[in-house]
């Protein structure tokens, strides 16, 4: 931007509120381990490391550190990316807040619906899996308890019931659960890999080898990798509750992915001393391999079971907090604006609840397995989720130009990250258009049919100063010192 | 976890540009945008980006509704809230007092 055009830009607002807009939440209420909790409990490192983490090595061959690397890396210029937003202003719409702020209402809308889409689709996937591990834990420990579909349904309804009276009792609280059950399945982690390690050697410099290496299943392997990570920036919508929101929030997100590639890494290199002829890793079998009963495994099943009802919980708060800050905006009905008496917005939980069960119904619908339905749902979900990557990436470079704070090193980590992005949503989009399914793809077209509808109510609102798309949590009067005098035109709104 | 102090505050020359740039909020007004401080201060662009960047976030300096611009925060006043004496104080005022005379 040259110095004209600097000139003839108008001085900064100093309209500053009295009230936020956002008055009546929870504030103050959690710190940096909280978020970073939040963030972790999102990426599931624990339940990735024992699954994934253990199988890409077979699964890409030769080179599948270069996955782990490129799947990682990408995601970590993501974080950067979105860590560049949240370090400038607080709010609780993540990436929807983030892609208004550089693109304007109409794209900001179309990821909303997105976010709706992709987190609800990230939440039944949790609380099914869940479901289906703890009823899993059942089979490995008390083989002889009376099991079959009542038992998962059982389950699944108190999975959904534990979430929503953990989020009755306040973000606080509900950070506090979810860091222990992140500690506790670190430690459960900790204590598979050094048995596998005791059990099968420790892993040699040979198997960095490149030799028979494929470039399509590296890359391939690294979007996998990136899928694994969905949703891990959700736990930005934590900044009106986060004690210092701007320094917390880009912190757990790095922090978070640094933990979880740590723990990646040691998986990927622990199974490949694994012989050929062992057991399957999705046996679910880590201390008695090939055995029908196991307690051990069975308490690492219900340990992992435990993270993913974290990992649903977590989701479903931000996507209650999303939910929220549209209520606020305007641009929902505003009943799910409304907090309690803890200062969570918990109208808004509850209206989350549907899409919880979305996953259950719908597998009954289309009349398959019902964990084989969130899967697929979860997957298709994250082309979706990609997609609000790639348009929050590229919009940082605008937002950042619009506030004249453009510089080179994000802009490209953006744009990077964007493509990256992109390529992940496109390859993931053409694996499942080959293998017959348009889950995906009607995903997309939902996303922008509730971006549509939302558009349509803003701009039927009787004024538009009712309505700010994309409002973050702006300083009130109360916050600033403005001087004995103020100068012309800068005051506070009563 | 002391993340207060992770800003180089071990360098005493990273205090003196936290308080450059903030007296150079002061002396400007509010809404000074970041250009203007990086053209104001002896400072390298990255350097008051990174000094904007801690104040900001913990509060020393608010960004202006639109975020185009910066402007002294509150906690910044409140540094200049003297607490006044409590009867604690008054009773170690009186025993310095009496060791006077």
């Amino acid at each position: 931007m040259s110095s004209r055009d600097r000139a003839a830009r108008p001085r900064p607002s100093l309209r500053f509120r009295d009230r936020s807009v956002f008055d009546g939440v929870a504030r103050r209420e959690v710190g940096s381990a909280d978020v970073l909790a939040h963030s972790v409990a999102v990426l599931v490192p624990s339940l990735t490391a024992l699954g994934t983490g253990l199988a890409l090595p077979g699964m890409v061959g030769p080179g599948f550190w270069i996955s782990t690397l490129l799947g990682f890396g990408l995601v970590w210029l993501l974080g950067s990316t979105f860590g560049e937003f949240a370090s400038r202003f607080t709010s609780a719409g993540t990436l929807y807040t983030f892609v208004a702020k550089g693109f304007g209402p109409l794209p900001a809308l179309v990821v909303g619906g997105a976010l709706m889409i992709g987190y609800g689709a990230i939440i039944g996937f949790g609380l099914t899996d869940a479901s289906g591990r703890f009823d899993a834990a059942i089979d490995a420990g008390l083989p002889d308890t009376p099991g079959g579909g009542l038992r998962v349904a059982t389950v699944f309804v108190a999975c959904v019931l534990a979430c929503l009276f953990a989020m009755r009792r306040g973000i606080q609280w509900t950070s506090r659960v979810v860091m222990a059950v992140e500690a506790v399945s670190l430690v459960v982690l900790a204590i598979v890999l050094w048995t596998w390690t005791t059990r099968y050697g420790l892993p040699s410099w040979t198997a960095l080898s490149l030799d028979g290496a494929s470039p399509t299943r590296i890359l391939l392997g690294a979007a996998g990798v990136v899928t694994l990570t969905l949703a891990f920036e959700s736990s930005a919508s934590l900044a009106l509750e986060t004690k210092r929101p701007l320094h917390d929030v880009p912190w757990a997100l790095r922090n978070s992915l640094l933990v979880a590639a740590g723990l990646f890494v040691l998986a990927n290199l622990v199974a490949t001393t694994r012989p050929a002829d062992a057991p399957s890793i999705w046996s679910w079998r880590w201390f008695a391999p090939g055995q029908a009963t196991s307690v051990a495994d069975a308490l690492v099943l219900l340990v992992l079971a435990t993270s993913l009802l974290a990992l649903a919980m977590c989701v479903w708060s931000a996507l209650a907090r999303l939910l929220f800050s549209l209520a606020r905006e305007g641009v929902l009905p505003s009943w799910l604006g409304r907090v309690d008496g803890h200062g969570v917005p918990f109208a808004a939980v509850l209206a989350v609840t549907p899409l919880a069960l979305a996953v259950p119904v719908g597998a009954m619908v289309t009349g398959t397995d019902i964990g084989a339905f969130a899967w697929q749902l979860k997957q298709s979900g994250g082309v979706v989720i990609c997609v609000a990557y790639a348009a929050a990436a590229f919009a940082l470079p605008r937002f950042l130009w619009l506030i004249d704070e453009i510089s080179w090193k994000p802009a490209l980590c953006a744009g990077a990250a964007g493509v990256g992005a992109v390529a992940v949503a496109v390859t993931q989009l053409v694996a499942e258009l080959r293998d017959g399914t348009w889950l995906a793809l009607g995903l997309l077209a939902a996303a922008a049919g509730i971006g549509q509808l939302m558009q349509r109510r803003v701009r039927s609102a009787a004024s538009l100063d009712e309505l700010y798309v994309g409002m973050h949590d702006a300083a009130v009067a109360s916050q600033v010192v403005l001087g004995p005098e103020p100068p012309h035109g800068a005051h506070a709104d009563v | 976890m002391s993340d207060s102090y992770d800003f180089l505050a071990r360098q005493p020359s990273a205090v003196d540009s936290a308080f450059a740039v903030l007296e150079a909020v002061a002396r400007i007004g509010p809404g000074v945008t970041a250009r203007q401080l990086v053209d104001d201060l002896p400072m390298s662009r990255a350097g008051v980006y990174r000094v904007l960047k801690h104040l900001v976030a913990n509060e020393y300096l608010v960004r202006t509704p639109d975020l185009r611009g910066f402007v002294i925060g509150e906690r910044v006043a409140a540094l200049g809230r003297v607490r006044p004496p409590s009867h604690a104080d008054e009773g170690s005022d009186d025993a310095l007092r009496v060791l006077h005379e």
